[in-house]
């Protein structure tokens, strides 16, 4: 009976907790009188990493958004104490957690091409070697090699804080849902507008 | 960008030749972005003479009432008590001062002071308008990656919160054309859509002022109300502004909106941070254009578009940095731009992935 | 003090009449007022009770404006012969085209002004006060132009009619120099007008080189053939004696100016047409409509035959010979011409915009109201001069001590 009611509930509780999918861009803060030129007040509550085996144009350092401080439940060993076993794809439609995934990328993966198994906090590359969260862009780097590199010139991905000064990007999961990269559809924004009066055509 | 000649050239050195024996210094910051820069401060002092002289030909025009007002004025009979009085007092003093290029810093000053009271009073909210110029060695530029933009138009939301965009008659200087696809034919293009995006077979291109380097908008304004700022902007003066829109007729982008009744923002939306060649509240009868959020990026800011984007598709930044994201967009893409044929030299790029 | 003697006994003139007279000046003066109250409640509300939007920025406003400057140039047609030729059949009408064109040009005046967003800022087009964006703006060239204009064309019948006044014929030497600036000058104000528009790369529509002479060739057809229509009431109503042959002379220039209009027009439809690319989209829409939007297609048609009608009738000599014929036939030109050079040329300018909106425009009322009154503004100033000037003329109004004139 208990048992029954945990586990009725488990998969509520892991949508609750789980919810590491990217909420877009951080929320633009709302205009301030004091706006610091160099370090716009974004990049004060914005942690951002050196960016690792990439530089920017001019052959510059930048440093990416962290990933780990937007993520619901990070970290993962807090529930997974212990590694877990791949999971076959059938499985993975059938799976009791997770369930706000909405799993949309190329067929061929598996939850362990990027995650890694053995220590659940980190993710990890096709060779093995083991990557921080905060470093996830090498994982995406692997397969989209020139995004990667339009990302680290600043063709592709978002810049954040300012044009002058340190150069702080996006990250890829910063904008991309990992598990469905592709940008939902939806409808446009809708604008503020005060109600037409009489005058008006 | 090599220039060819044209007849306009040799009435811009007509210009300048007159200017100069006019106005010395001044018409420095009036010939646009080929000159050097020369800050607001510079062209200041010596300016001095010609706009105290306006102000005291305009007070002998209206019976020595401005020469009252401004005694009025430094009075200090000026009290947050009448703010009936105020305003009127405050309005007409507007009313009689002088383009914003010739104005000395003090004037400035003093202007900026007066708006901010007349939209205290008028609006109930407390505003900071910049005057900031241009930074040295910094030539802004744009650009749009029309395979990344998603028609979400949430810089369009973005831009007019932002700038404080008249809600009554919907104002908005970014239009999202939603392009069919194997052509770029605007005239085909949508950008009154209202649908998922995006929509199979169809891409998107924003548009907006685009800073032409050549901007046909500046040259036609009979009064001088429009120009281009050191830094690449095209701005508008709105008090100077008489409202003939010429300038709309000359802009081949569409960019340029007018103000056809008094501007309304709710009190509790005015965005607070302006500056006076752009976002700050403008009058009814004059014309206004997108400037590249110059109250944000002068403060090394994204322009709220850039910011708001949630595709990544707008870039912008510093084209005389060479190591700036702009410029790498500029060397390692196939980028174009709207209209080239015309040889207006639009500072708004487009490219694809 | 003779001056001010002057301009009483003129004030005189225009403030007496007939009866028909003053019904005229009344219903005038009506409109005019209407006017002012639509142009009030403009005022207070701004352009948007106007049927402008930010797409077509100008309208009806600005379709009278360049129109009237038309009008105004093709006074010199008049002027020229007058007093450098000494054609005396045209002295007799040329004070009438002065007063068309000082008529004309006060409306073209007040049509800018109505069009204006911040009328109160207008000081800042005075040269030393405000900043006169002179040579680059070709509408400062233009508010220069109209305003020497409208100087030379007051200046120059003023001193021909206060001589007159006198009794003393007016001396050549003074006047003739300023015949020859105005000609220059009228030539210069519908060119100036015409590069306003033409030196737009954005609007393809007027951004051909044949706009100039176009502008010239529909002013030199409509204006005289306003003249002549002004002629016929004057005969009708007053004693002043105009010869047929002025008429007749009058009405060769308009043949003659409506003929080559056409060709122009003829060949910009066929550039339009022939091989028509995206810059002809405004032409589309102005003959044909554009996707189900074609306002000013019957306009246009309209327009184009009333032209070609009145052309062909000035054109065979016994039709133009023929006065029952004439008459309408010159008003048939006017009125074309008046829709095409105004809303016709205008309109599709801004239509599609240049991202290739189409938004289409209807004036609204306070548009029309506005525009009717400054017409019976231009119309009211051209009754009082024309009534000045005939009674200086027939000897009227003269100066005491003035001998009297043969004429
Ligand atoms: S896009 Fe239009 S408004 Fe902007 S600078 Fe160019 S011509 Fe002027
Ligand atoms: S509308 Fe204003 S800015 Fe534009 S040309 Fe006229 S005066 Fe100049």
């Amino acid at each position: 009976m208990r048992l029954g009611l945990c586990l009725s509930l488990l998969p509520l509780w892991c949508l609750l907790a789980c919810t590491d999918d990217p909420s877009g861009p951080p929320p633009t803060p709302s205009a301030s009188l004091e706006t610091e030129p160099e370090r716009p007040r974004q990049l004060q509550v914005l942690a951002a990493v050196d960016v690792q085996g990439r530089t920017g144009p001019g052959d510059r350092p930048f440093q990416a958004s962290r990933r780990t401080g937007r993520m619901g439940q990070y970290p993962c060993t807090s529930c997974h104490e212990q590694p877990i076993v791949e999971l076959s794809a059938a499985a993975v439609e059938r799976r009791w957690s997770h369930l706000n995934l909405r799993i949309e990328h190329a067929a061929a993966l598996r939850c362990g091409t990027c995650h890694r198994y053995a220590s659940l906090d980190q993710l990890q590359l096709i060779d093995g070697d083991a990557v921080d969260f905060d470093h996830s862009y090498q994982v995406c780097a692997q397969c989209h090699s020139p995004q990667a590199r339009d990302w680290a010139g600043g063709a592709h991905g978002k810049r954040l804080g300012g044009w002058r000064g340190d150069r702080v990007v996006e990250t890829c999961t910063g904008c991309h849902d990992p598990h469905a990269p592709a940008f939902p559809r939806r409808m446009p924004q809708l604008y503020p507008q005060v109600p037409r009066t009489g005058t008006d055509r | 960008m090599t220039r060819k000649f044209r007849l306009r050239d040799l009435f811009t050195l007509m210009a300048r030749g007159s200017e100069a024996a006019s106005t010395a210094p001044a018409s420095a910051s009036g010939c646009g972005a080929a000159c050097s820069c020369s800050t607001p401060e510079d062209s200041g002092h010596s300016v001095l003479d010609k706009t105290v002289d306006r102000r005291r030909a305009m007070g002998m025009l209206f019976g020595g009432a401005a020469a009252a007002a401004t005694a009025t004025k430094s009075a200090a009979s000026v009290t947050q008590t009448e703010p009936e009085k105020d305003e009127k007092l405050l309005a007409w003093e507007e009313q009689l001062k002088g383009n914003f290029r010739l104005m000395t810093e003090r004037e400035r000053a003093e202007t900026i002071d007066r708006l901010e009271q007349l939209t205290l009073i008028r609006h109930g909210v407390d505003v900071r308008i910049r005057d900031a110029g241009a930074i040295p060695g910094v030539l802004y530029g744009y650009a749009f990656n029309i395979s990344r933009c998603k028609g979400y138009r949430n810089c369009v939301e973005a831009c007019i919160k932002e700038n404080n965009l008249d809600r009554k008659t919907g104002t908005q200087y970014i239009r999202i054309f939603e392009m069919e696809g194997g052509q770029v034919t605007f005239e085909d293009g949508d950008a009154e859509y209202f649908h998922q995006v995006p929509a199979e077979g169809h891409f998107y291109m924003g548009t907006q002022c685009f800073q032409c380097a050549n901007p046909p908008c500046v040259d036609v304004c009979p009064v001088g109300a429009t120009w281009q700022e050191p830094d690449g902007i095209t701005v508008v003066d709105y008090d100077w502004c008489i409202g003939c829109r010429y300038c709309e007729a000359a802009c081949p982008y569409w960019a340029r909106r007018f103000n056809w009744s008094e501007p309304e923002v709710p009190a509790e939306e005015i965005n607070p941070n302006q500056h006076y060649l752009g976002n700050r509240l403008r009058p009814k009868g004059a014309v206004e254009k997108c400037t590249f959020c110059i109250q944000r990026s002068r403060q090394g800011q994204l322009p709220a578009c850039a910011e708001a984007c949630p595709t990544g598709a707008r870039v912008f930044g510093n084209l005389l940095d060479p190591n700036s994201e702009i410029r790498y967009v500029l060397e390692h893409k196939r980028v174009f731009r709207l209209k080239e044929d015309l040889g207006t030299e639009p500072k708004f790029w487009y490219y694809m992935d | 003090m003779d001056f001010l003697r002057f301009l009483r006994g003129a004030l005189g003139a225009a403030t007496t009449g007939g009866r028909t007279y003053h019904l005229w000046m009344g219903v005038l003066t009506f409109i005019i007022m209407v006017g002012g109250y639509a142009y009030s409640v403009q005022l207070r509300e701004g352009l948007i009770v106007t049927g402008m939007s930010d797409h077509v920025s100008w309208g009806l406003y600005i379709s009278n404006f360049t129109f009237l400057v038309g009008l105004a140039a093709a006074a010199v047609m008049l002027v020229l012969p007058a007093y450098v030729l000494k054609d005396v059949d045209f002295s007799r009408a040329v004070l009438i085209g002065e007063g068309v064109a000082v008529a004309a040009l006060t409306m073209c005046l007040c049509f800018v002004v109505v069009d204006l967003g911040g009328p109160q800022n207008m000081w800042h087009l005075v040269p030393v006060l405000g900043y006169f964006n002179w040579p680059r703006s070709m509408l400062a060239w233009d508010v220069l132009v109209l305003n020497g204009y409208l100087a030379l064309n007051l200046l120059i019948p003023l001193y021909i009619l206060y001589q007159h006044y006198h009794g003393r014929e007016p001396q050549r030497r003074k006047y003739v120099p300023f015949v020859y600036l105005s000609v220059f000058w009228a030539v210069s104000i519908h060119m100036v007008t015409a590069f306003l528009l033409a030196g737009l790369p954005a609007r393809p529509f007027w951004n051909t080189g044949l706009l100039g002479p176009r502008f010239l060739a529909s002013a030199f057809a409509a204006g005289p053939a306003f003249i002549i229509v002004t002629l016929h009431f004057i005969r009708r109503m007053t004693t002043y004696r105009i010869a047929n042959e002025t008429l007749s002379k009058l009405a060769m220039i308009a043949t003659v100016a409506a003929q080559v209009n056409l060709i122009m027009l003829g060949s910009e439809i066929f550039k339009e047409f022939y091989f028509p690319t995206h810059h002809s989209e405004s032409a589309r829409y102005l003959f044909f409509g554009l996707h189900e939007h074609n306002a000013l297609v019957p306009w246009i048609w309209t327009s184009i035959s009333m032209n070609v009608l009145a052309t062909i009738v000035l054109t065979l000599h016994p039709l133009r010979r023929d006065q029952r014929l004439l008459y309408p036939a010159c008003l048939l030109l006017f009125v074309a011409v008046w829709m095409e050079k105004g809303i016709g040329l205008i309109i599709p300018g801004f239509i599609p915009s240049p991202l290739g909106e189409i938004v289409e425009y209807m004036p609204t009322w306070v548009e029309l109201a506005v525009t009717a009154g400054i017409w019976s503004l231009g119309l009211f100033v051209f009754t009082a001069l024309v009534r000045v000037a005939l009674a200086v003329e027939t000897g009227s109004v003269r100066h005491p001590g003035a001998p009297i004139m043969q004429d």
